[in-house]
């Protein structure tokens, strides 16, 4: 069932925040490659809200450091004022380093993800991912997933994690 | 059970409301927090119309269960490579 590590992703400070509340950001090494701009990185590890050694045992984190003059150009041309800079910075990365996947658990960030023909992924899909991969069995995928709303701070109603469980469940069973 | 009683104490405090009174509209918006919960599972999962949905939680829960909802779809998707 497992592919190996599968692909190269730039994140914003959501997935990071919460998989590191569930105790689940080893999941982030099923990416080749996981590519954070600096404003990210200051939301999370600058605030204390996901240590930097947790980070740096992933193994396959790059950092960038993004000049302010071609970003606000990016800002304004595909007038994005609305969103945060963290969010901001992980749009334009993906757009400068030619990153298809963009992870975040932000709604909006997401709609505009897809407008940039971009592949948005939140916690919750990684945490599946990581069950593809065979990181973690069926159940602990589910209790990562019910984590996601009982531990995290992730904005998710209760009948969204029920219901990726019963769809886990179902199509795990067709494989 | 300890962030729980934290909360109690610090709002009896910061809101110079009684102890009674916070237990009270804590009760109050659990229950009614479940209960919006409850709506829109049953929404999601098709028991309900999106109409009689948002006349009992009002259309912007709709429209943000919606949302999960298909981002939820999207990550699985992605997820298990279909």
């Amino acid at each position: 069932m497992g592919t190996g590590r599968v692909e190269v992703a730039v994140t914003d400070a959501g997935p990071l925040i919460h998989l590191a509340e569930i105790d689940c950001l080893r999941f982030l090494r099923i990416f080749d490659d996981l590519h954070i701009p600096d404003a990210v990185w200051s939301e999370t590890v600058g605030q204390k809200r996901v240590e930097e050694s947790d980070i740096s045992k992933l193994d396959n984190v790059q950092r960038h450091s993004l000049s302010q003059a071609p970003l606000d150009q990016f800002i304004q041309d595909h007038k994005l004022g609305e969103l945060h800079v963290g969010e901001l910075e992980a749009l334009y990365l993906c757009n400068q380093i030619g990153v298809s996947v963009l992870l975040t658990d932000d709604l909006a960030v997401r709609r505009t993800a897809k407008q940039f023909g971009l592949t948005p992924v939140g916690s919750l899909g990684i945490v599946v991912r990581a069950y593809r991969e065979e990181l973690i069995n069926l159940e602990e995928a589910e209790q990562h997933l019910i984590d996601l709303y009982d531990v995290s701070t992730l904005f998710v109603t209760r009948a969204i994690v029920e219901l990726a469980t019963q769809q886990l469940h179902k199509r795990s069973n067709g494989r | 059970m300890a962030a729980t009683l934290t909360y109690l104490e610090k709002l009896v405090r910061e809101t110079d409301k009684a102890e009674s009174e916070v237990m009270t509209l804590a009760f109050q918006t659990g229950l009614r927090q479940l209960w919006r919960e409850h709506v829109l599972g049953h929404y999601l999962r098709g028991k309900i119309a999106r109409d009689e949905a948002i006349e009992t939680v009002g259309i912007d829960w709709v429209e943000l269960a919606e949302r999960q909802h298909e981002a939820m779809m999207e990550d699985l998707a992605w997820a298990l490579g279909e």
